[in-house]
């Protein structure tokens, strides 16, 4: 599998799961995988590429997730109704983008999944519980053992994607049986500036952009990147328990409060990379990283860690803004 | 008197606020100032004694967001400080553009909530004290837990959210052990030695204003003697009281006041009737004279209802996760739909109005949809994008415009 080669494998993958009865789609990183594949159906990460919106602004208000509202443009626009999709209260405009599926029936099954803040242990059972419930919701006799079977497999294709990062698109889309059976070719590093990319969402052709302009994104610290390559360790006979810990307690999102740990994680991934700095993709009007970034950025400083950031509506309308500001930012930081 | 707000000192300000003396004589100016408008002169007196608590130096400061129970904090003699309701109050004074651009120094983006970032600008700007404990539900908006929480890591306090989950009465009993938690936490925190005694009597004023809100309710069903618009601005009260005597102080003042108004027959003359979905502008407009002005009245508003039971004073954890659990202000837009259908029913209302937030996506994300629903149902709807706080973003000719044909349809 040659890199450049991803993003028409992941079309292919996207159009047939549009039809697919065995496909689940999901937005959100604290849907655990393992948990759709034991159900015996595929996971399939919707990354919609830029778009313009226009079916959706008749019921998503302009201030929703850009994300998740180019993923309903997109799926207006195909006209076609995906067997089922998973929202979860992972941010505000998820739980409201939810209900604009379920009143417009664009799905055949629309499941909502809630997420807790808290990790303690009731935390953790309360999580649990609802994964349970999403379990058996996805297929009545589901065999919990198998979510065991799931687990390794996953745990497999996190230790191969470890290495090779760009091929997050696939793991999190394809079959896993699939994706563990590719082979592919190591990408030789492009020497351009290296940089380290935070953001929560952000379009596959921003990455695309960088690396036209001979930008390395050496690390990307977004909901599908580098946070959630922690392998699952089996803590508890119950596999419930066993998913809701880890997917509670990983590196994950930016609701957590682990602002120490996350400067400890960053400052140790770029120690002697040559990184130049930490580029945010400010993905508009999403509270959770709107209000996680100045935080961040905040602590970043007192590290003497230089960071830029970009303003984006997933609609890669600012590639004049990126090329201008890391030009600038490059010029700053030397 | 006119104050300069622009140049208004903080700091200085502050400082008089340490002075014990201040209170009685501002509790003696309220008094006479308001002494013909008896629930302003309460509302000012509750503001006066939270400003007392908090601005002292003497107790904890505790900050909490709008659906968190208060009676938890009144029960521990603390007096919990809304900054979302304070964000409001700042700009119903006309203080927020300048605590707007106070935020600016730490947040970047305007595409968040307004409420919010003007509580992260009167923090910053030395208006808000710095808080001791900062306590939020996820529910109704997450924006609290994350403003609340860059608060905590840029000016200090402990920070303990709390987790509400969807509308299930399987999980009353995990806020309710969150919310024990949280008590008896404090408590030792704060050397209460029997917090349980504290926790009756405020469960017992939540109790009695609630009597009396609810009787205003239905009193608001047959006559109309003060607009809608008033009650947007004592959904402070609402938020902020229940739990304390200034609550039933309050809603009873309240309920005298509009008895009073129908025994002297002082109905409102406004033939339109409207039901009010969300909150409405806090900043000064002349929006609600000039509806007042097209003979439009807001005979209910969704802020108002009262969707809780009684609290069990045996019970009281179970009771107050009930109360925040099965909310219905703010939620689902399954909830909201039946809530204006009642409303519309309930209180005659001819149409409804949904106000969106800007940035707000819990609030605003079912709008639209919400809107098509109650038209699907033949009552006419329509939504207006606004703002609570920031006047910038009100267009307010462009909304009396689509108000104005709006009312043609009723």
């Amino acid at each position: 599998m040659e890199e450049g080669k991803i993003k028409e494998l992941y079309q292919k993958i996207k159009k047939d799961a549009l039809i697919s009865q065995r496909s689940v789609f999901y937005f959100c990183a604290y849907v655990p995988q393992e948990l759709i594949y034991a159900s015996g159906f595929l996971p399939v990460r919707i990354l919609p590429s830029p778009i313009y919106f226009e079916r959706s602004d008749e019921y998503l208000p302009k201030y929703l997730c850009p994300y998740l509202r180019s993923v309903t443009e997109e799926i207006l626009k195909e006209e076609k109704r995906p067997e089922m999709a998973i929202f979860t209260d992972g941010c505000d405009s998820s739980k409201r983008i939810y209900e604009v599926w379920k009143y417009l029936n664009l799905s055949k099954n629309i499941y909502f999944l809630p997420i807790p803040f808290g990790e303690n242990k009731e935390d953790i059972e309360y999580f649990a519980k609802n994964l349970k419930d999403l379990f058996y919701f996805l297929n009545k006799e589901g065999k919990k053992e198998n979510i065991f079977e799931s687990i390794k497999l996953y745990n497999l294709g996190r230790k191969k994607l470890r290495e090779f990062w760009e091929f997050y698109l696939l793991f999190y889309s394809m079959d896993i049986r699939e994706f563990l059976d590719l082979s592919w070719n190591s990408k030789n590093r492009r020497g351009g500036k290296r940089f380290y990319l935070f953001s929560t969402m952000y379009p596959f052709e921003l990455i695309e952009y960088m690396e036209s302009l001979n930008l390395d994104i050496l690390y990307d610290d977004s909901c599908f990147g580098i946070r959630t390559q922690e392998e699952i360790e089996i803590i508890k006979e119950d596999p419930f328990y066993t998913l809701s810990y880890y997917y509670l307690k990983r590196e994950g999102c930016v609701r957590r409060r682990n602002i120490k740990d996350k400067i400890f994680k960053i400052k140790e991934r770029i120690k002697g990379e040559n990184v130049s700095g930490v580029i945010f993709y400010s993905l508009k009007y999403c509270d959770p990283l709107l209000f996680y970034i100045p935080i961040l950025r905040e602590e970043l400083k007192k590290e003497n860690i230089p960071s830029l950031i970009l303003e984006d509506d997933f609609t890669m309308g600012i590639k004049g803004q990126i090329r201008t500001r890391i030009e600038a930012f490059l010029e700053m930081v030397g | 008197m006119k104050i300069d707000l622009e140049n208004i000192d903080v700091k200085r300000i502050r400082e008089i606020l340490r002075f014990p003396l201040v209170y009685p004589l501002g509790r003696i100016f309220i008094k006479l100032k308001f002494r013909k408008d008896k629930i302003t002169s309460v509302s000012y007196e509750y503001a006066l004694d939270l400003v007392k608590h908090n601005y002292m130096g003497k107790n904890k400061v505790v900050i909490t967001n709008i659906l968190m129970p208060s009676e938890l904090f009144f029960a521990l003699n603390l007096f919990p400080l809304l900054p979302e309701v304070a964000s409001a109050f700042t700009a119903s004074i006309g203080f927020a553009d300048k605590t707007l651009f106070h935020s600016e120094e730490i947040i970047y983006s305007k595409d968040l909530c307004s409420v919010h970032r003007n509580v992260i600008g009167l923090t910053r700007g030395g208006i808000l004290p710095n808080p001791d404990f900062i306590i939020s539900t996820s529910h109704p908006c997450h924006s609290a837990l994350h403003s609340f929480f860059l608060i905590s890591q840029f000016f200090g306090g402990e920070y303990l959210p709390i987790d509400i989950p969807l509308k299930n009465n399987n999980f009353i009993g995990y806020t309710a052990k969150k919310f024990e938690e949280l008590f008896f936490l404090l408590a030792k925190k704060l050397k209460i030695k029997n917090p349980i005694y504290g926790l009756e009597r405020a469960i017992n004023y939540s109790n009695l204003a609630r009597n009396y809100l609810v009787e205003i309710n239905e009193l608001r069903k047959k006559y109309l003697v003060i607009d809608g618009k008033n009650f947007l601005d004592y959904a402070g009260m609402i938020f902020s009281t229940f739990g304390s005597h200034w609550g039933v102080k309050f809603f009873k003042t309240l309920r005298d006041e509009i008895k009073e108004r129908i025994k002297k027959k002082k109905f409102l003359p406004y033939k339109k009737r409207v039901y009010w979905l969300h909150l409405g502008p806090y900043f000064k407009t002349d929006f609600f004279d000039w509806l007042r002005s097209k003979s439009c009245a807001i005979v209910f508003e969704e802020s108002s209802k009262v969707y809780w039971d009684e609290l069990d004073p045996k019970d009281p954890f179970n009771s107050l996760a009930k109360k925040v659990v099965n909310a219905r202000i703010f939620s689902d837009v399954e909830e909201r739909f039946r809530l204006a259908l009642e409303g519309v029913k309930e209180y005659g209302a001819e149409g409804v109005i949904i106000f969106n937030q800007w940035g707000c996506r819990q609030g605003a994300g079912n709008s639209y949809i919400l809107r098509r629903k109650l038209i699907e149902k033949g009552i006419p709807a329509i939504v207006i994008d606004g703002d609570l706080i920031d006047k910038g973003n009100f267009p307010l000719e462009q909304i009396k415009t689509r108000i104005e044909a709006f009312l043609e349809v009723l």
